[in-house]
């Protein structure tokens, strides 16, 4: 067999990334994010899409009687042109990186623009968003948009800080491991982004020795999994003495030097409301590193 | 890549087919197959009379131990000169139930190969509770091979697409199988145009996006007529000679009893190809 041949062949069948959405969240911290979708788009070659969504407000009656027609048809001509100055200024700002950034503008009547962000999240291989600080201005709304985004997008989210620098893809990785089905996709969804790590450590945080969760030596099937996928893995296993489970894995990656953590997503929806999982709402609190979440 | 490719073993139903699936499928990316052999004993209820007493429970476990051994002997041998590594393993489920033996295990899996067998089998039962737990709780795909077909990696695949995020977690899932088709049809059933679902241009979006990752793509709109969705896709898939189906894979539990979406029912039940589900 010719060793050069196979090897390009296999190069070709890497997993990629093709398509990262970003949809805009006017959290006021999407610095951070547009970094690290563009960032990903050069590692991989990949496009990247900003959705700017317009936001028209509901016509709902109140109390005091129904809105105006009038009120309501000038919040709706607001709504389009404060997208259209937003548009302008993001095209304006991307026009240098040509084909590679494209800003698509979409409306979201009757619909919650994550929504709309998750329906354009099915074609992408990726989306990106902001973490939410506790305390941040725009926190309660992010999170919401974040649990849409990862219960109904079917895509993976990247959750990334404001001021996180994301120069590229990791050299070491964390990988929060369960084994439960929401870890099992966030690690499969992560193996792009851990190309190029030389080392991915999996920590598994009070593990439950048993043939019902984490076998009898916890970590070690994910990880010999994980090495027959090429990476070099290191296991790890920790208490999570008093702090909660999400504090001590962002506190381990600080350790460690993690670029990146890998986690599951858990949470689901109610009616109109989610319910995001106790872990996966601190995770978007208090990292200051990126976390990928599947769902 | 699939790189780790689970079969649960669920003699005798269907024999070999999912087994010699999963290691064309190995073959392509130079994977592994494990071949998970189920220690079924039956719980030590109570009973109305007494509990089953430590000797009798122990017995049965021997038993079903010895059963499960006997068939790992014969799985490797049949198994010795496969072109992949294939790996036969016996899951001691002890008190649990053994679909959720099968569903750990396939979350440190790239995908599990499950039959598919005729109505009128008695082992139908248990194929069609594992299918539905592993779809629902695994967090991976599931390909089922009907009785009596083989996968064929290269030729045409036919992706049956929705907006939704099961179909678009099929999709992306099934990427490193896509990518040796020779050709991949997108198609939409009686699709609705608009912001809310498939967009403006049905099915447009989604094929521009496969493109980006090298397949050839063509999009098909079908009209459901009197027919099913379901229907409209393998009658698709059968005039064009389609070799794999892709499709969102639709259903939820409700205590411990299984709820499949109506289409995933019938393309389970009606389908003549291989199909990669995802939930």
């Amino acid at each position: 067999m010719n060793d050069h041949g196979t090897k390009l062949h296999g190069m070709a069948r890497q997993p990629m990334l093709r398509d990262i959405l970003l949809p805009w969240m006017h959290a006021g911290s999407e610095r951070g994010p547009l970094h690290a979708a563009l960032a990903l788009a050069d590692a991989f070659d990949a496009h990247v899409r900003i959705l700017a969504t317009v936001d028209v407000p509901m016509p709902m009656p109140t109390d005091w009687g129904g809105m105006s027609y009038d009120l309501y048809a000038r919040m709706h001509e607001d709504a389009y042109a404060r997208n259209a100055a937003l548009v302008a200024r993001l095209r304006e700002s991307h026009a240098r990186e040509g084909a590679r950034v494209d800003v698509r503008s979409t409306e979201s009547i009757a619909m919650h623009p994550a929504a709309t962000a998750a329906m354009h999240a099915r074609y992408a291989d990726l989306a990106v968003v902001p973490t939410a600080p506790t305390g941040g201005a725009q926190s309660g709304p992010t999170l919401s948009g974040f649990g849409e985004l990862l219960i109904h997008g079917g895509r993976p989210v990247l959750a990334v800080p404001e001021d996180a620098e994301f120069a590229g893809l990791p050299r070491r990785a964390l990988i929060a491991w369960k084994p439960t089905a929401q870890a099992a996709r966030a690690v499969h969804d992560a193996l792009p982004l851990l190309r190029d790590a030389d080392t991915v450590e999996v920590l598994v945080i009070d593990a439950q020795i048993d043939e019902r969760s984490h076998g009898e030596e916890p970590g070690a099937d994910i990880a010999a999994h994980l090495a027959r996928h090429g990476l070099n893995v290191e296991v790890t296993t920790r208490p999570s003495m008093d702090f909660s489970i999400a504090h001590e894995i962002v506190k381990h990656a600080g350790r460690s030097g993690a670029q990146l953590i890998v986690a599951g997503g858990y949470g689901h929806s109610r009616m109109r409301e989610f319910a995001l999982g106790g872990a996966t709402r601190e995770f978007m609190q208090c990292t200051d590193v990126p976390i990928l979440f599947s769902h | 890549m699939f790189k780790d490719i689970l079969v649960p073993d669920i003699a005798p139903c269907c024999e070999h087919g999912p087994a010699d699936a999963a290691i064309a499928l190995a073959e392509r990316d130079g994977g592994h197959v494990a071949l998970l052999i189920l220690v079924d004993v039956p719980e030590p209820l109570p009973g109305q009379w007494a509990g089953m007493t430590a000797d009798v429970y122990s017995r049965l476990h021997q038993e079903a131990l010895a059963r499960a051994r006997t068939r790992a002997e014969a799985l490797r041998a049949r198994y010795a000169q496969a072109t992949v590594p294939v790996d036969v393993r016996i899951a001691n489920a002890g008190a649990i139930y053994p679909q959720n033996a099968v569903t750990l295990h396939a979350r440190h899996a790239d995908i599990s190969v499950l039959p598919h067998a005729p109505r009128d089998r008695p082992e139908v039962a248990s194929a069609h509770d594992l299918f539905h737990d592993l779809l629902l709780h695994s967090g991976r795909p599931v390909l089922v091979v009907p009785d009596g077909t083989t996968l064929t990696v290269g030729g045409r695949a036919v992706i049956a697409w929705k907006p939704t995020r099961e179909a678009a977690r099929a999709v992306h899932d099934a990427l490193p199988l896509l990518r040796h088709a020779d050709a991949v049809d997108v198609v939409v059933v009686d699709p609705e145009p608009g912001e809310k679902s498939y967009g403006e241009d049905p099915g447009a979006d989604i094929a521009a996006h496969l493109a980006r990752h090298g397949l050839r793509v063509e999009v098909v709109a079908k009209p459901r007529m009197n027919f099913s969705t379901a229907y409209a896709v393998l009658d698709h898939a059968r005039s064009v000679g389609a070799g794999l189906l892709v499709a969102g894979g639709y259903g939820r539990s409700r205590f411990r009893e299984f709820l499949l979406g109506g289409a995933t029912r019938e393309l389970l039940q009606g389908t003549h190809l291989p199909v990669l589900f995802s939930h």
